[in-house]
């Protein structure tokens, strides 16, 4: 697709929700004391949440974060005329999970609603296709919720996966706005690397068996079974570095923008190895590349509106910054966009409250 | 182009249980370091930042010294 331009939206609001419960690296067993420093220095994480009831799905933590979103935008649910719901982790495999929320957050039903199944890309896509379908007539305000509960989905005796992810979720309210300035997107796929992060069983191509259950060795220290996810962290390196970079370099020349005209770079969370390595490639300022996995981990599609709000909680961005945004991963599916927020209101993270 | 012996110290300076100088390029490379999936991405990673070149695992594997994987790099594109 080439590179397009998104007229007359602007983002509201950003925020995001993480469970209380901290799941520290320097306790997982299957690392030595030296791979546990290594792991922290090199990947950048240190710690991530996890539900502590792996009964809570990504809609569950999302719905107070969404609460709270439309209360501090004094948005009235009625005035909402889209969910989109973007998220690997969907409650059910039919129906869509957005139609269940649209119901437990009292939209209305002239709100239109649907899943997008998209992974460490999915924000940047969401945000495209929800800003795509507002206009003058029609849908004037949308919520878009990015996240993914994905810990109950992991193998513990899995070092590639296990210490990489976190759960959290993200809301991010857009409205047509004839003042905005005009977003840029430019969102691609190579799905010749399906089989990089995948989750074999449970679809319609490998229904869920009894075989689905049991656990293989793929590796040293990595154990999963095939309900649990899958990643190649080799070829997923490779890719970040080049076709990541690629499409970064692209949706800048297309629009005509130096690397050094942004406040803030905000790069999908996948580990610190990838984000030093995209950055100093495409010549980004270190200093603006803003960071939220050392305490986060990798969280998906979350990443990088979790990364916004923990990085205006340090003082080190305002909803009023130019930002470069990056999301890539799973399927393989990669975005990017540049974005010049204007009185984003961007609310302190929101910790779940689930039983401790 | 970095040369070898650049090549050769950052490698040095990455990773931690190295000490500089104590490199000699021609020997086997797993008597330095253990290959496991973090330092075969870390190490990579420096070959991207470093050279601006993409080395795969099986190109690592099939090399026994840093010598023979400066050159396979080398003679890349």
């Amino acid at each position: 697709m080439a590179v397009v331009t998104i007229k007359n939206v602007s983002i509201s609001s950003i925020s995001a929700i993480v469970p209380q419960k901290i799941e520290s690296n320097h306790d997982y067993s299957l690392f030595s004391k030296e791979e546990k420093e290594k792991f922290i220095k090199s990947v950048g994480i240190e710690e991530r949440r996890f539900v502590s009831n792996a009964q809570l799905t990504t809609a569950d933590i999302s719905i107070p974060l969404v609460e709270q979103a439309l209360e501090k935008a004094g948005w009235l649910k009625d005035e909402v005329d889209a969910l989109v719901f973007v998220s690997q982790m969907r409650d059910y495999i039919l129906p869509c999970t957005a139609t269940i929320l649209q119901h437990k957050l009292g939209l209305p039903t002239s709100c239109l609603s649907f899943d997008i199944p998209l992974g460490c890309s999915g924000y940047v896509y969401g945000l495209y296709v929800l800003s795509s379908m507002l206009g003058e007539r029609g849908v004037k305000k949308g919520i878009l919720i990015a996240g993914d509960v994905c810990s109950p989905m992991l193998s513990y005796e899995d070092k590639s996966t296990y210490p990489l992810f976190g759960d959290a979720s993200s809301c991010t309210l857009v409205e047509y706005d004839k003042q905005a300035t005009p977003m840029l997107f430019n969102l691609e796929s190579d799905g010749s690397g399906f089989e990089s992060i995948i989750m074999r069983d449970g679809g319609c191509r490998h229904p869920f068996s009894d075989t689905s259950l049991i656990s293989k060795q793929f590796g040293q220290g990595i154990k999963h079974n095939n309900i649990q996810i899958h990643l190649d962290g080799y070829s997923i390196f490779e890719f970040s570095v080049t076709k990541v970079v690629d499409n970064i370099r692209d949706l800048l020349n297309a629009a005509n923008r130096e690397i050094n005209s942004f406040d803030s770079y905000i790069l999908h969370q996948a580990n610190l190895l990838i984000i030093k390595s995209i950055a100093k490639i495409v010549r980004a300022d270190k200093s603006k590349v803003r960071l939220s996995l050392l305490k986060y981990g990798n969280t998906s599609s979350t990443s990088i509106p979790l990364t916004v709000v923990d990085a205006a909680a340090k003082g080190e961005m305002s909803g009023n910054d130019k930002i470069l945004i990056s999301g890539f991963g799973v399927g393989l599916s990669y975005a990017s966009a540049i974005i010049e927020m204007k009185n984003t209101l961007i609310l302190p993270i929101l910790e779940y409250e689930d039983e401790l | 182009m970095i040369t070898l012996e650049q090549f050769i110290e950052s490698i040095e300076e990455e990773f931690d249980e190295l000490e500089p100088g104590q490199i000699d390029a021609n020997q086997a490379y797993d008597s330095y370091l253990d290959w496991n999936s973090m330092n075969t991405l870390l190490l990579m990673a420096l070959v991207r930042a470093e050279m601006n070149k993409s080395v795969n695992v099986e190109e690592l594997r099939s090399c026994k010294s840093f010598k023979e994987l400066y050159d396979l790099i080398s003679k890349k594109d």
